[in-house]
């Protein structure tokens, strides 16, 4: 034991051992160099020993909605669990394992009075579950970086209309609160070079078809392939998709600052050989923030497609969506948007006002208001057979 | 018409002394200038990778650890999560006034502005960009004061917009090198938020230099406080590509 206990009790003092507050340390202690780095070392010898990193999360929403018709003489009403949770093992130096799973309950379902259509039927005693994602992650040396299992790819930059998402079974649905969307399963080979990444995915998801036996089910793998590039300030993608008996995709998408906005676009082309048909689809948008916060917002997208489909929001040709954000409206605890989405095909049109409530200790929710109008069986009425207000109760949480 | 005209010129009066207010004061605009020729790297491209352990009364030392890339000559960074796994893939990108923290759960950027808490813990984006002290506050001269053992310059400086980490600030610059040693940071109503103590620096290429031990102090929370370690510290030329948007997302994923 040395003659200079004081500098040793210092250090055992501000490493935690016997902790006093930073508050009240002398400010000759605060400066010790070495009891800096000797309370640093206790907290990283906990990172150092776990060895087996794991996570779980997910998020949570209980849905409240209610619909009535323009004349209010017909409503309907559905309140709703719908999860998504996961967990994530990893070991570092070889690579990690993740499990994500989507649950939907329905609590209650009615409508009653002048309807033109009733909401599919919904058992409350029975739970739905999904497998989401679950795949395994690692590399070679950090060059080549593997993903095997089912996954969402997340190509290209739009925010409400994607035309170069044609790998994914399903859209993204920007107006939904939390992705409950269905992987694909496959490998994806991620090679990251200088300036730019080269993605390869082998999508295995037809290899098995239950209604043909006996066709030769892994040559319909299809293949998809990305490359994208930043210069100039901008960020370039290029993709294709191609299969066997499928119409051949190709994608180009750029997004970057523009007149201080963030502008973004995708274009695709869908080309069935056989057919000698061609489609195309292209969406463009910007996104703006402002105030000396920069807590105010604007954003609008615009997308045409020469083909229509059955998904929502893919109903119609052109479409356009514009939005005005908020944040800590009138409280820090309060952000509102308001925001519209037009089919200009069927000219139906929804307006949406949404306070998003996230006050202290208490379940962050959002009230939202909503116009659906246009006239009677458009996209955005199909449900009410016309014009019809909504409104809507969220409480969610992430874990 | 008299009582008007005495109003017009006391508004003026007013206005005047308001906007004499609002000048830099010589002498602390020299330190502040010397401070930040100091820790501004325009000419480099710096690479690091910073510690952050946040102590809490009653809870277990959160560590976080974070990659950061930075080229002040293009006022330009990228911040990237890389430990624990809650955090893993999280990332900032400042490009000029710009902000976006990126959120890989929903892989979506979100605009924050300088008030956002890094991992919420008790430091704040601007630290580890390159100071822009004079551009964002006004600086008036306060005196001198003793840090530990350092005789200190003690500059005032109050935020020029809303869009500063924190509104007022009190820095303390060592006389024998201007590097600063300790920063108080006050609201607008003057109440101590958080105390930095810079610990230690080193010296980088060209006479310049970094802070490499950071103590946050929080006094809000009771015996809430950070402490950053950088290192890992080089300064080879960084691929543009790194200060992207694509960037972020192709690390999280």
């Amino acid at each position: 034991m040395s003659g200079r206990p004081w500098p040793a009790a210092l250090l055992l003092a501000f490493a935690g051992l016997a902790p006093l507050p930073a508050q009240d340390l002398a400010e000759e202690d605060i400066f010790s160099a070495e009891a800096f780095d000797q309370s640093v070392a206790d907290s990283r010898a906990q990172e150092q020993a776990d060895r087996l990193e794991y996570l779980v999360g997910g998020t949570f929403l209980w849905s409240n909605t209610a619909v009535a018709t323009q004349a209010f003489d017909g409503y309907t009403a559905a309140g709703a669990f719908a999860a998504k949770a996961f967990v994530r093992l990893s070991v570092p130096s070889y690579g990690s394992l993740y499990l994500g799973y989507n649950l939907r309950h329905t609590l209650y379902q009615g409508d009653g009075g002048t309807l033109d259509s009733t909401l599919p039927g919904a058992d409350l005693f029975q739970n739905t579950y999904d497998l989401s994602e679950f795949y395994l992650s690692f590399d070679l040396g950090k060059r080549v970086f593997f993903r095997a299992g089912n996954q969402l790819l997340a190509w290209g930059p739009a925010f409400v209309w994607t035309p170069v998402d044609f790998v994914n079974l399903q859209r993204l649905d920007p107006l939904a609160s939390v992705d409950l969307r269905k992987g694909k399963p496959g490998l994806r080979l991620h090679v990251p070079m200088r300036q730019s990444n080269l993605f390869l995915f082998a999508d295995f998801s037809r290899s098995v078809d239950l209604d043909e036996p006996d066709v030769d089910d892994l040559a319909r793998t299809a293949l998809a392939a990305r490359w994208d590039l930043t210069a100039l300030g901008f960020e370039l993608g290029l993709s294709g998709y191609f299969g066997r008996g499928l119409p051949a995709n190709f994608g180009l998408d750029l997004s970057g600052r523009l007149l201080g906005c963030d502008v973004y676009g995708e274009a695709a082309l869908n080309v069935d050989f056989p057919a000698e048909a061609v489609d195309w689809a292209a969406s463009v948008g910007l996104q703006r923030s402002f105030g000396e916060l920069k807590d105010w917002s604007v954003q609008a997208e615009a997308f045409y497609q020469s083909d229509v489909r059955t998904d929502p929001l893919y109903q119609g040709e052109w479409y356009a969506y514009a939005a005005l954000g908020r944040e800590n409206f009138f409280a820090d605890f309060l952000d509102a948007t308001l925001s519209g989405l037009v089919n200009f095909s069927d000219l139906s049109y929804t307006v949406r006002l949404a306070a998003a409530f996230d006050p202290v200790a208490v379940l962050p929710f959002t009230f939202t208001l909503s116009w659906l109008g246009g006239g009677a069986d458009r996209e955005f009425t199909w449900y009410t057979g016309g014009n019809a207000l909504s409104a809507s109760v969220e409480v969610r949480f992430e874990f | 018409m008299k009582r008007f005209a005495l109003i017009g010129a006391l508004l003026l009066g007013i206005a005047a002394l308001t906007a004499a207010q609002k000048q830099n004061d010589p002498r602390a605009e020299r330190i502040v200038q010397a401070y930040e020729d100091k820790l501004n790297l325009r000419g480099l491209d710096l690479t690091s990778t910073f510690t952050l352990v946040q102590k809490q009364e009653g809870q277990s030392d959160r560590v976080l650890r974070i990659r950061i890339y930075r080229r002040d000559a293009a006022d330009t960074f990228t911040l990237i999560f890389q430990y624990p796994d809650s955090e893993k893939g999280k990332g900032y990108y400042r490009s000029g006034e710009d902000l976006y923290l990126y959120l890989p759960s929903t892989r979506e950027f979100v605009y924050r502005n300088r008030k956002d808490d890094v991992g919420s813990t008790d430091v704040r984006t601007d630290l580890f960009g390159q100071p822009k002290t004079l551009e964002q506050y006004w600086a008036t001269y306060q005196g001198t004061a003793t840090v530990s053992k350092w005789e200190c310059d003690v500059v005032r400086l109050e935020g020029k917009s809303l869009d500063v980490s924190f509104p007022v600030q009190k820095w303390f610059f060592r006389q024998s090198d201007g590097l600063p040693v300790k920063v108080e940071n006050f609201s607008l109503s003057e109440t101590l938020l958080r105390t930095f103590y810079y610990i230690d620096y080193a010296p980088v290429a060209g006479g310049k230099f970094l802070f490499t031990k950071l103590l946050a102090v929080n006094h809000l929370e009771k015996n809430q406080r950070t402490l950053l370690t950088n290192e890992n510290i080089a300064t080879a030329a960084i691929p543009n590509y790194t200060f992207s948007k694509a960037f972020l997302e192709e690390q999280s994923r």
